[in-house]
């Protein structure tokens, strides 16, 4: 039964970690806009490739 | 402005406006003017075509070529430096608002700004604010450059004093999601190792076990206690202070309850306490609040004059041109003021034609001629050529700064105490009470039961519910507002808005259409060089009327005649020369013979002559809104409603005619009347909105107990408010008034629902029988189904309410 003790602290160590990273993603101003990122990830890359004419509509 | 002929139906490739008057054909596609086609060129000259593949047509038709030297104010040390965020030798960032920005296009577009102007180094966009972060190289690209380079693809920034002045403070926002994100982590690892007490093995567990888990949940709930909730307890206690009750001390009462009572079971008798409860209201209570509060992130509900002015002005020393920040201009000094710019501070005239339109100021739409010598007021636009003024006073101190400042925090004092203030009131008073009697019960019967009984009964009695309802019902309908078009500040304002018993309206733009007119032509023989003749003259004039037959001409559009000898005269019309003929523009006498055929109502009249002979005349019909009579009489079958213009009278009689009253309809009104008469309303008892628009309104809107302004563009201009009415909304009206008296009682019958849950409660409390279990059921349960129940209503009634008009 000792070992709940090891489980318990690790699981609230881990648990601590994604705290952190939940804090550190506010910080960072990830939760300011929440349009543009999903916006963004669907333009294409630099090169423009002259047929693709997919993305229109 | 409605345009009677559409030829073909063909719409622009860039911006997706018919094709109309100035229809040009380049690359085999439709543009609607040179504006659209130069930006397209210069788009597809830096390889940015893609931009057209985002999203259908959406490009922002570019207006007139603004004048050169119109951003010239940027190069200026001292201005740069208040709007840079940063500045080293070759790399300068800047943040900048563009309203323009509409569609994904747009985002693209920005985010590939460095390959339209070398020297921009990264862009990048916060769509929600409207706003886009530069990172460019000073050496290479000035920020003048940079923000003209903008305003020619047709995103001009929003440069004004208020984006000088210092940023918003976002910090609030980031200080409650992180509450938040720590109160639900703690809430959830609290429930994890409080699950022993819920399946009751707690007894069977060693007592090692027990106080091992209850020392973790006493450390997690510190936390919670310590800084998640710490804004609650900090109300509660201020309110304390000032011997006032409001809804945050009876929920201090429980949280402080909870944790004393946990603290005191976890190291004096090994129990497990009911920290779960605490984080857990705690958690759902900081999540109603961010559901409130996340509205609306790029309306600005708090603009006053400063986002009105220019940033600077064009200061004469001697005969040295200077631009200076307006704050700095001092009793004095001599600076210019061009065609179309605002004048910033209360000044004399030294030189130059000056025609002020004092629209923004007084309501009155009619320019006025200033002679050299006389004073003209902060606020006025010069409508003529470009003039130079001497201050008279610094801007704090002009007629209009002041009258912005004058009534200062006086709002403070008579604001309304909120709905959910007087129930905590009662509330608070009512619970401490029953605590007192249950602790009074057991002293006589079973000492030892005291503490439990009390302590059971505040923790029980914590008005989680109660404290949900509001955020939940109140965020909701703000929300379900915007869809139709009233954008409300805070709940504090739909609060307001359902206590409303007056209602004022300002007239022009309010309940006019602001610019938006419609233009008759009635033709007798014009020819096409006629009409460009008549939109030349008229584009020269500052008029209104003249103003308004430009555009229904088209005069931005397309080149203008020279014409010669122009001359306006005051109150009469223009006149001007063109080819040997002599051309005027005015009323019937002043143009020659004008026949009207028929003289039509409420419209003014303008005639076109061609020595002597008339060509054409223009009836101009200022719009009211649709719906306007049925509006007004729905309204003041519950409201007493005014009028306050700031116009003449010369449309008392059709006002009379769509409030059915002679009384209450005042015109000729300035600002400061206007603030009086809201004010003298509010010292009678009534709880008065305002409606209207403009600067001139302001004062009147700041001075009410909800103002709202109407604009046709909400991501825009609009004074500082407490609700924004977007002018697509403005026939929901009084549907938005009827929905907020709704909302209200919805959370009134809400209000019943958690008391029924608190009474259950109290019932275990009282006889001190009040296990975690319980507690940890009773207080999940009655928060969500008071959550379910006031966002159901709400959507329900939202949805009778302007289901029916859902099509327009």
């Amino acid at each position: 039964m000792e070992a709940l003790f090891l489980l318990i602290g690790i699981s609230l160590v881990v648990a601590i970690v994604f705290l952190i990273s939940f804090l550190w993603a506010v910080k960072s101003k990830q939760y300011d806009d929440d349009f543009t990122p999903s916006v963004r990830m669907l333009f294409d890359s630099e090169t423009k490739s002259g047929s693709n004419d997919n993305t229109s509509n | 402005m409605k345009r009677k002929e559409v030829r073909e139906k063909v719409s622009c490739f860039h911006c997706g406006d018919p094709c109309e008057s100035e229809h040009v054909l380049f690359q085999e596609k439709d543009f609607c003017c040179h504006g659209c086609r130069s930006v397209y060129e210069l788009l597809q000259a830096c390889d940015l075509e893609d931009y057209y593949d985002y999203a259908d047509n959406p490009g922002i038709k570019t207006l007139k070529a603004p004048a050169s030297d119109r951003f010239a104010y940027l190069q200026d040390e001292s201005i740069q430096t208040k709007l840079l965020s940063f500045k080293s030798e070759n790399l300068a960032k800047v943040s900048l608002k563009l309203p323009a920005m509409h569609c994904a296009s747009c985002i693209w577009l920005i985010e590939n700004f460095r390959k339209l102007v070398p020297g921009v180094i990264e862009s990048r966009v916060n769509f929600v604010k409207r706003e886009a972060a530069f990172t460019y190289d000073p050496q290479i690209v000035s920020l003048r450059r940079l923000v003209e380079q903008l305003a020619a693809i047709g995103y001009e920034p929003e440069l004004n004093l208020e984006s000088t002045s210092q940023k918003k403070n976002h910090r609030g926002n980031f200080k409650l999601i992180t509450q938040i994100g720590l109160a639900g982590f703690c809430f959830g690892n609290i429930m994890l190792l409080s699950f022993p007490e819920y399946l009751a093995i707690g007894e069977e567990l060693t007592i090692q076990y027990r106080s091992f888990f209850g020392y973790l949940n006493f450390a997690l709930a510190l936390p919670v206690l310590i800084y998640s909730a710490s804004d609650y307890l900090k109300s509660a206690w201020r309110a304390v202070v000032r011997r006032v009750i409001n809804m945050d001390v009876p929920i201090s009462m429980g949280i402080l309850a909870i944790f004393l009572r946990s603290t005191y079971e976890i190291f004096f008798e090994g129990g497990g306490g009911y920290m779960d409860s605490l984080s857990a209201l705690v958690f759902f209570l900081l999540v109603g609040k961010w559901f409130q509060q996340k509205t609306y992130d790029s309306l600005s509900f708090e603009r006053d004059f400063k986002s009105y002015f220019p940033i600077s002005v064009q200061k004469l020393d001697g005969e040295i041109e200077k631009s200076i920040g307006i704050e700095q201009i001092q009793p004095g000094d001599q600076f210019r003021v061009r065609s179309g710019e605002l004048i910033p501070v209360d000044a004399t005239l030294i030189e130059g034609d000056a025609r002020i339109d004092y629209s923004f100021v007084s309501g009155e739409s009619d320019a006025v001629k200033v002679q050299g010598g006389e004073a003209l007021y902060a606020g006025g636009r010069q409508t003529g050529a470009s003039i130079v003024l001497e201050a008279t006073k610094s801007v704090d101190q002009s007629y209009l700064t002041g009258l912005w400042n004058s009534d200062g925090d006086q709002k403070e004092e008579h604001e309304l105490e909120s709905f959910a203030d007087r129930v905590g009131k009662i509330f608070t008073y009512v619970i401490l009470f029953i605590a007192l009697s249950a602790g009074a019960f057991w002293m006589v019967f079973d000492p030892g039961l005291v503490l439990n009984a009390v302590s059971a009964v505040l923790i029980v009695a914590c008005p989680c519910a109660l404290a949900l309802s509001f955020p939940f019902a109140y965020g909701n309908a703000i929300r379900l507002a915007g869809r139709k078009g009233l954008y409300l500040k805070n709940a504090a304002a739909l609060g307001r808005m359902a206590e409303v018993s007056h209602i004022v309206f300002d007239k022009t733009g309010t309940l006019t259409r602001g610019s938006d007119s419609t233009v008759e032509i009635a033709e007798f023989e014009l020819s096409p060089l006629d009409k460009a003749v008549a939109a030349a003259m008229a584009s020269q004039s500052g008029h209104p009327l003249s103003r308004m037959i430009a555009k229904s001409l088209n005069a931005a559009d397309q080149p203008l005649p020279e014409i010669v000898n122009f001359n306006e005269v005051k109150g009469k019309g223009l006149k001007a020369e063109f080819a040997g003929d002599r051309y005027r523009l005015g009323s019937a006498d002043f143009s020659g013979a004008c026949l009207a055929k028929e003289h039509p109502k409420n419209a003014s009249t303008v005639c076109f002559s061609r020595n002597g002979e008339t060509v054409a005349f223009f009836s101009i019909k200022k719009e009211y809104r649709s719906g306007l009579n049925g509006l007004i009489s729905n309204l003041k079958k519950f409201y007493s409603v005014y009028l306050l213009s700031g116009d003449n009278d010369s449309e008392k009689e059709r006002m009379q005619e769509v409030f059915g009253q002679r009384n209450g309809l005042l015109f000729n009104q300035l600002p400061h009347q206007k603030r009086e008469f809201v004010a003298k309303l509010r010292r009678q008892g009534a709880i008065t909105a305002m409606i209207g628009d403009g600067l001139n309104d302001a004062a009147a809107l700041k001075e009410s107990d909800l103002g709202i302004s109407v604009a046709d563009d909400v991501f825009r201009f609009a004074p500082a408010s407490d609700a924004i009415l977007s002018t697509d909304g403005f026939h929901h009206l009084p549907d938005f008034f009827n929905f907020s008296k709704e909302v209200l009682k919805t959370v009134r019958l809400s209000f019943a629902l958690s008391f029924l849950y608190n009474g259950i409660g109290l019932f275990f409390a009282v006889q001190g029988i009040l296990t975690p279990v319980i507690a940890a059921i009773l207080m999940p349960i009655s928060s969500i189904t008071v959550v379910a129940f006031v966002t159901l209503r709400t959507t329900i009634l939202y949805r009778n309410k302007f289901a029916q008009y859902s099509s327009g």
